[in-house]
């Protein structure tokens, strides 16, 4: 019992198995309808079916595709204009209000816009990431590079780093933590705006996406192929979310006196 | 000539009503080889002296001659050891900070050589084997080692210390200025040390000197001065 109560991972596993049993039960007694709540073997069965014929795979990847795409184009952003406005008070002030303006505004808000702009395939998705991820990424590392302490800089300038190694030396790793931070907002961000953007677009255009497979599930009244289609989105943010945090283990909590 | 010349150095800083005044017309003469301790109390403007002197403040009048020429701005060769226990760079490994140093300073320097002066400057500040540890699993006196072997690995013409050993107990207090003034000797550098401690002001310098409290001038101490005297004169 005492091993349990340290064993986080332990203890989300025994809370997965138990919903699952809850689940199972509510499922085989027949109070709701099994067209709204398939049972767990026939959401093995369609996940299988689904992976076998290589449909999920195939969609997923494209949705990661598509992330990763958007969060490269985010990030560079970021960085750009984060470095940007180190060097320039005058730009500063424009990326702050740029940042004001653009960071409270849904993605889905832009959605039609960018469909005029873009159209409907990839070049939009990956629009609707890149903005979805990118305030929130400027926004911590502008924070960052602000609480970069002063003797760390001095100490820099007095061993004559010049500009491009003060920001890739210094800065950089001075902000992981507001980084790290902003990463996990942006993810989030971008996961949710790529989901609803797929489920909008894929409709329209033949592109698909894990968000399409869960909507068109939907459509063809395949609830297994629905929850298979949730429970990949689920996994994949547990990967992301336990990827970040080893991330965060090798540098900040290494970094921080506990 | 002079390693440190400071002729009538005046800084303010920007206050809530106008300018508050720092260092008014402060003199200053150190000659090379020589660890110069400067006593004043909090907020006498010793620490602005030296941090005009190691380029990161800018004087509102006065001059700063540095080798015989005036300086500008940062440089190696007047290196600062802050009072902060946190002044090691925290996202590289405490041999990784000094041989960054190293070769931040000297481009040309191979790796394995910049390690291996890190490792023994690790071991003449009471340090070694520890190059491979992070700056936050050292205890705050460790830290002050590291930051002084980062310092000492450097080779400044003139070290700059600000109170960095104020926050240590005694014992380790009396280690680190034994370890201090040992290196100084040894490696016959020169070094400015300011400190609102009486006994280590008169302790660790062969010529102490005192701050005035409004930072008008620098007065030479003589160790056999009654702590009266010194205390009326803060």
């Amino acid at each position: 019992m005492k091993k349990l109560l340290q064993n986080k991972n332990l203890q989300h596993l025994l809370w997965i198995v138990l919903l699952l049993c809850v689940w199972q039960v509510v499922h085989l007694s027949g109070v709701v309808s099994p067209l709204l709540l398939p049972g767990l073997g026939e959401v093995a069965a369609e996940f299988a079916r689904a992976i076998a014929g290589g449909e999920l795979p195939s969609q997923v990847g494209l949705s990661l595709l598509l992330i990763l795409a958007g969060l490269a184009v985010a990030v560079a952003l970021a960085l750009v204009l984060g470095f940007a406005s180190l060097y320039s008070r005058v730009f500063a002030s424009f990326a702050d209000t740029l940042c004001m303006l653009a960071h409270p505004l849904p993605a889905i808000a832009l959605l039609p816009l960018i469909i005029v702009w873009f159209g409907v395939g990839p070049p939009a998705i990956i629009a609707i990431i890149a903005h979805s991820a990118a305030w929130p990424l400027l926004l911590n590392l502008t924070t960052g590079f602000a609480e970069v302490p002063r003797v760390y800089l001095e100490t820099a300038r007095s061993l004559g780093l010049r500009r491009g190694a003060m920001l890739v030396r210094i800065y950089l790793p001075a902000s992981v933590p507001y980084l790290l931070a902003g990463c996990k907002t942006a993810w989030a961000r971008a996961w949710r705006a790529l989901i609803s953007a797929e489920m909008l677009f894929g409709a329209v255009a033949a592109s698909g996406g894990i968000g399409w497979y869960i909507f068109k599930s939907r459509v063809m009244m395949n609830t297994p192929g629905l929850f298979a289609g949730i429970l990949v989105v689920i996994c994949i943010g547990v990967v992301v979310d336990s990827l970040l945090r080893t991330v965060e283990a090798r540098t900040i909590r290494r970094w921080s006196a506990v | 000539m002079m390693l440190l010349e400071v002729k009538g150095l005046y800084k303010s800083y920007a206050g809530g009503n106008g300018p508050v005044p720092a260092l008014r017309g402060v003199n200053l003469r150190l000659p090379k080889g020589l660890l110069l301790t400067i006593l004043g109390r909090s907020g006498c403007g010793k620490t602005t002296l030296l941090r005009c002197v190691a380029g990161h403040e800018a004087p509102d009048a006065g001059e700063i001659c540095f080798e015989g020429v005036p300086i500008a701005g940062p440089g190696h060769k007047r290196f600062m050891v802050y009072q902060q226990y946190d002044q090691l760079f925290p996202w590289m490994r405490v041999g990784q900070n000094i041989a960054f140093a190293l070769r931040a300073v000297h481009p040309a320097l191979a790796p394995a050589e910049a390690n291996d002066t890190a490792a023994f400057w690790l071991a003449e500040c009471g340090l070694p084997d520890s190059g491979g540890l992070w700056p936050a699993e050292l205890s705050g006196g460790m830290k002050q080692r590291a930051a002084l072997a980062r310092a000492f690995a450097l080779q400044p013409a003139l070290l700059l210390l600000d109170e960095p050993f104020a926050g240590l107990d005694a014992v380790l207090r009396h280690a680190m200025q034994v370890l201090l003034l040992g290196l100084c000797q040894k490696h016959g550098l020169s070094a400015l040390f300011v400190t609102h401690d009486i006994a280590e002001a008169l302790d660790l310098s062969p010529a102490p000197c005192l701050m005035r409290p409004d930072g008008t001038e620098i007065l030479p101490l003589d160790k056999t001065t009654p702590r009266e005297e010194i205390l009326a004169l803060l």
